[in-house]
């Protein structure tokens, strides 16, 4: 269990890429097929990258319009964290490529966090501590992946499910914030469950060309070793039994009733994860927002997307609960106090800003 | 909890005929058994049994009965 006072966050931004891709338009599926996907996961369409746009460019369009409307000098951000598993290259950082597109000064700390889906609470924890023992006065937690690169176009079971999303969320010393309790946990004997096996020279599984060749797995579903793969059930099973009882240990942290949060803000995975953990924990119905139906899984990104996604719920100070779970196993829970004004409508983009 | 009852939630949650599967149903031979059944599956028997099973239990189950088997020793 671990606390961080005085940090407050001034704003949440998110860019989406123009391009839908909907369920119903998915060529390897039926109808019918395609009808269930969605009824039971509670996703339409998604946002999916087009002309080598990447996660840096989506997060860019993200941090230029939160520092924009913030009115922050680039001068004064004194850290980039970024946080993406889909990130522009093996080496160097995404965060470091983004300091200098952004105009970040060199003074500005700048590097990569490898996470997924429980990347909110993770990155809150991680900027909100460095601030606090650095003195950093201000700070940009910045989150992005682009899962459509890396999951085969014929995999049923995980293509239609992913979207990509890139976001900004900045962060101020202000000794009167509301303090935020953090509830983080991992258990790698899951690491299998969410996976993709093979990459460069340097990895366990180098990819090659034999390697690059779709090959069926158990359900017949093609994938490549750089392929995602995905371990349904497992991950499902994982998410309903681990992350309530993490919720709870954050709110009990805090001191709030589970009725006294205003907004719980559960990573995007599927429909039925969260409608099962709501009844666990005892939430209203009406309080988990969702942005699943038009963006699908966006992955580390589906937490401040979910926020700017409902911006209209968020117009006065809000108790919010993040929980983010997934790859890793990682998983975690947050509680924040988002002030009125904080979040900014989600933006589109299809720029590449090729270094 | 019989295992009649659980038989019965089963049907339900994979959304089969109740009248067309018994506890010597090989659950994954049904024709609409898909990945998404396996997740119902797993809600209902969290939700009705309090009991977490997983995907690799799934997969080494072969009847609605062995299932209910696997189950009933947890709950």
């Amino acid at each position: 269990m671990a606390e961080v006072s005085g940090v407050a966050i001034r704003g949440i931004a998110t860019a989406v890429p123009r391009t839908v891709a909907r369920i119903a338009d998915y060529p390897h599926m039926t109808a019918e097929e395609a009808e269930r996907f969605s009824k039971s996961t509670g996703i339409r369409e998604r946002r999916i990258v087009t002309g080598g746009q990447c996660a840096s460019d989506l997060c860019q369009a993200a941090a230029t319009d939160l520092l924009g409307r913030l009115a922050w000098p680039s001068e004064e951000i004194g850290a980039l964290i970024m946080i993406t598993q889909t990130g522009d290259h093996p080496v160097p950082a995404t965060a470091i490529l983004l300091q200098h597109r952004l105009g970040l000064p060199n003074t500005c700390i700048a590097f990569d966090v490898n996470l997924g889906c429980s990347s909110y609470p993770y990155g809150l924890m991680i900027v909100g501590s460095l601030m606090k023992t650095a003195g950093i006065k201000r700070a940009l937690l910045v989150i992005g992946d682009v899962s459509s690169k890396v999951c085969n176009v014929e995999d049923k079971s995980s293509w239609p499910l992913f979207g990509d999303a890139g976001s900004a969320t900045a962060l101020e010393l202000d000794e009167s914030a509301a303090p935020m309790h953090f509830d983080l946990m991992t258990d790698g004997r899951g690491s299998q469950a969410i996976i993709i096996p093979g990459g460069g020279p340097a990895s366990r599984h180098p990819v090659s060309a034999e390697s690059l060749v779709p090959q069926p797995d158990k359900n017949g579903l093609p994938r490549n070793m750089a392929n995602l793969q995905l371990r349904g059930a497992d991950i499902f099973s994982f998410a309903i039994s681990k992350v309530p009882p993490s919720i709870t240990r954050a709110l009990q942290s805090a001191q709030w009733a589970p009725e006294s949060v205003d907004q719980y803000v559960l990573h995007q995975a599927n429909k039925m994860i969260n409608d099962t953990i709501r009844k666990k924990i005892g939430a209203p119905e009406g309080h988990l927002p969702s942005s699943l139906e038009h963006f699908g899984n966006t992955s580390s990104v589906s937490i401040p997307l979910t926020i700017c996604h409902t911006r209209a719920s968020w117009s006065f100070p809000c108790r919010a609960l993040f929980a983010g779970f997934g790859v890793g196993l990682s998983w975690g829970a947050a509680t924040a106090v988002l002030p009125a004004g904080t979040v900014l409508s989600w933006v589109e983009t299809d720029d590449v800003h090729r270094a | 909890m019989s295992l009649n009852a659980f038989v019965a939630n089963f049907a339900n949650a994979v959304e089969v005929d109740a009248a067309g599967v018994n506890a010597e149903s090989v659950f994954k031979n049904l024709a609409s058994w898909d990945s998404l059944c396996a997740l119902s599956v797993i809600a209902m028997v969290d939700d009705a049994y309090q009991v977490t099973i997983g995907g690799d239990e799934l997969d080494t189950t072969d009847t609605i009965g062995d299932l209910w088997s696997l189950i009933s020793t947890r709950h």
